[in-house]
């Protein structure tokens, strides 16, 4: 029995009926028999060969077959830029190992896509965090999403009042589509990882900057009706220089030294939350997730892969109105 | 600049709009706005061109009076600003621009008494304007409305006056601005170029009011300039620089800024550079000359025009 009451067999019950319930309501891939699998793979620093550090968890997740023959959508997360602060964005070195590791096992378009949420300038992030030369040069192909065509989708979820979410089309047309976060706190969400990070996908001339209407909305809601809609296939978070404090940008480098990778959000998300020494199941969006079945929070429903928690477990600081979510 | 210029030429739509990007198959009000302003004040805006360009606005206005951002997403925000504006700097669909006008002046936004914890710096009950409705006041969004209201001859409203207050309650404490937050949790946040500079435009005129703010909102741009090379940051820089050399708050523009700027142009056209239409707009507007830019030419030329219909 787990200190929330919620034991094995009553796990496999709500699983059992998340298929039945998930797919009611259009939720398939989220709706899970098995324990999902999330992988933890060590990597000391931003030099480590960490295309050789994805592809072993891409392996071990039994995931390489996944992008052959399909356009590719890689969404990390591009905030603000501050001078000598590594730790609000995805770092580039991991956005093309990324690209790399998807290119090499077959994918025919590897797209990068963004709209940041504070700036509007995407070319300046691009050019102050270093990543648009790093696209430059791999002849990666950059997105801005919060200035695409865009086109409506019933909201799937309904958590908050929007009927339909307006959506980039690009984001729409990709076969795969990767969230790749960084490992950090946040002070409105409690944390923010590979669910949050698709605030970035909402068009700022539909949802202004920054992103306005889904913070009115209320952010778990938001959350969970942009990421039941979106429907991404797998997480990438880069955990190697997380954030702790007043994330997200506003905190503290955190060196984490991981990348966590799996196939079901809600299930990544809980596992970088123990990692960050905090209670994924009053996270409330996370909370929220588990309500709407679209993943399991409990460690022992989590196929934990790679290297254990405990090995990796830091202390992330949260600011006080978040103290309650600490384990 | 004439690649630059025949280059936005060409990404006219055949419904008069520019998209936001080459190949996309919509035309947007943002940057048909730009481009058609700054072909207008280069002085090289054909008749037909900005008919078309004009028609294309007027296609995405709601019965409201107020204006979308394209075809899909048929909600009137943040768009109406810069449409009226683009309107009556090139004196088309005037009529279109006069409710737009009404729509904005009625346009408000969420505002509310902030509470003695709150963690927000800024006066939450100023009001300026929304990017949409039902949100908050942001420092970009009422730029533009402000510009949009002097380019209709309105000078005196009580709704600018507040917006101008709104912008200068937005300063961070230690220079500039960004999208419109201070401080958040007790954290000073970062400024930015391109809403330091917009929001420095929309204070024009007002010295003497915003003498502090924007001394040191300017320190910031100039420190921040030389390491600027990417286009809407760069062009709203300059172009902030060149309306303040008007009220003597800049003596002279930093050498090597013209440099930067065609240097941005060229990296703009590159083949396999991210060209983006309003980017590639505000960076040939920041070339033009001073009294051709539409924020001068909107307080000081406009008014006669809208007293004529």
């Amino acid at each position: 029995m787990s200190k929330h009451g919620f034991d094995r067999r009553t796990f496999l019950k709500a699983g059992a009926a998340a298929i039945v319930g998930g797919s009611a309501v259009g939720l398939t891939r989220y709706a899970y028999a098995h324990r999902p699998k999330v992988h933890i793979e060590r990597v000391p620093s931003y030099e480590a060969d960490l295309a050789a550090a994805l592809r072993s968890s891409l392996t071990n997740l039994g995931l390489t077959g996944m992008f052959s023959g399909k356009t590719v959508l890689l969404k990390p997360n591009l905030v603000e830029t501050a001078p000598w602060q590594t730790a609000i964005n995805t770092h580039p070195s991991v956005v093309l190992a990324a690209a790399t590791v998807v290119r090499d096992l077959g994918a025919r378009e590897v797209l990068i896509a963004e709209g940041a949420g504070h700036r509007r300038d995407s070319e300046l992030v691009l050019d102050q965090t270093g990543l648009g030369d790093v696209l430059d040069a791999a002849e990666l192909k950059f997105i801005d999403l919060n200035i695409q065509e865009v086109d409506a989708r019933p909201n799937r979820t309904r958590q908050t009042k929007m009927a339909e979410l307006f959506l980039p089309r690009p984001l729409l047309q990709a076969d795969v589509i990767v969230s790749m976060p960084k490992l950090k706190t946040h002070h409105w969400a409690g944390v923010t990882l590979s669910m949050k990070n698709f605030f970035g996908v909402m068009p700022g001339i539909v949802y202004g900057w920054p992103k306005n209407r889904l913070h009115t909305e209320g952010l778990p809601q938001s959350i969970i009706d942009i990421v039941s809609t979106v429907q991404p296939h797998l997480a990438i978070v880069d955990g190697i220089v997380g954030m702790d404090g007043d994330g997200p940008i506003m905190g503290n480098p955190k060196p984490t030294g991981v990348l966590v990778v799996g196939e079901n959000l809600p299930a990544v998300d809980a596992t970088c939350c123990r990692i960050m020494k905090i209670d994924p199941t009053i996270v409330p969006y996370l909370k929220l997730a588990a309500q709407q079945r679209m993943g399991p929070l409990d460690e022992f429903a989590i196929a934990q892969c790679g290297t254990d928690i405990d090995q990796v477990r830091q202390d992330f600081r949260v600011l006080d109105h978040f103290g309650y979510i600490k384990s | 600049m004439d690649a630059a210029v025949e280059r936005l030429q060409d990404l006219q739509r055949s419904d008069g709009g520019w998209p936001y990007e080459p190949g996309q198959a919509t035309s947007f009000s943002e940057p048909t706005c730009w481009t058609l302003m700054a072909l207008h004040s280069l002085g090289l805006l054909t008749g037909a061109t900005a008919s078309s360009g004009c028609s294309f606005l007027k296609s995405l206005q709601l019965p409201d009076g107020g204006f979308c951002t394209g075809t899909i997403n048929r909600e009137a925000n943040w768009s109406t600003a810069l449409s009226v504006w683009c309107l009556s700097i090139l004196n088309q669909e005037q009529a279109a621009a006069k409710s737009g006008e009404r729509w904005l002046l009625e346009f408000t936004g969420y505002h509310w008494q902030k509470p003695k914890n709150s963690p927000l710096g800024h006066d939450t009950s100023i009001q300026g304007w929304p990017w949409l409705r039902e949100c908050h006041s942001w420092v970009e969004p009422t730029s533009y409305a402000i510009h949009a209201l002097r380019s209709r001859g309105i000078t005196q409203h009580p709704r600018l006056s507040e917006a101008r207050r709104m912008i200068a309650d937005r300063c961070l404490p230690g220079g500039g601005w960004n999208y419109g937050n201070t401080m958040v949790l007790g954290n000073e946040l970062r400024p930015f170029p391109s809403t330091t500079a917009t929001a420095l435009i929309a204070l024009h005129g007002d010295k003497q009011r915003f003498e502090q703010t924007v001394a040191r909102s300017l320190a910031y741009l100039d420190d921040t300039l030389p390491r600027l090379r990417t286009p809407w940051a760069l062009g709203w820089t300059r172009l902030a620089l060149r309306c303040l050399a008007t009220e003597s708050a800049v003596e002279a523009e930093p050498e090597g800024l013209d440099e930067q700027i065609a240097g941005c142009l060229v990296q703009q056209l590159k083949p396999g550079a991210r060209l983006r239409v309003h980017e590639l707009a505000i960076s040939l507007l920041a070339t033009c000359p001073f009294r051709r830019l539409p924020f001068i030419v909107a307080v000081e030329e406009n008014a006669k025009k809208v007293d004529a219909v």
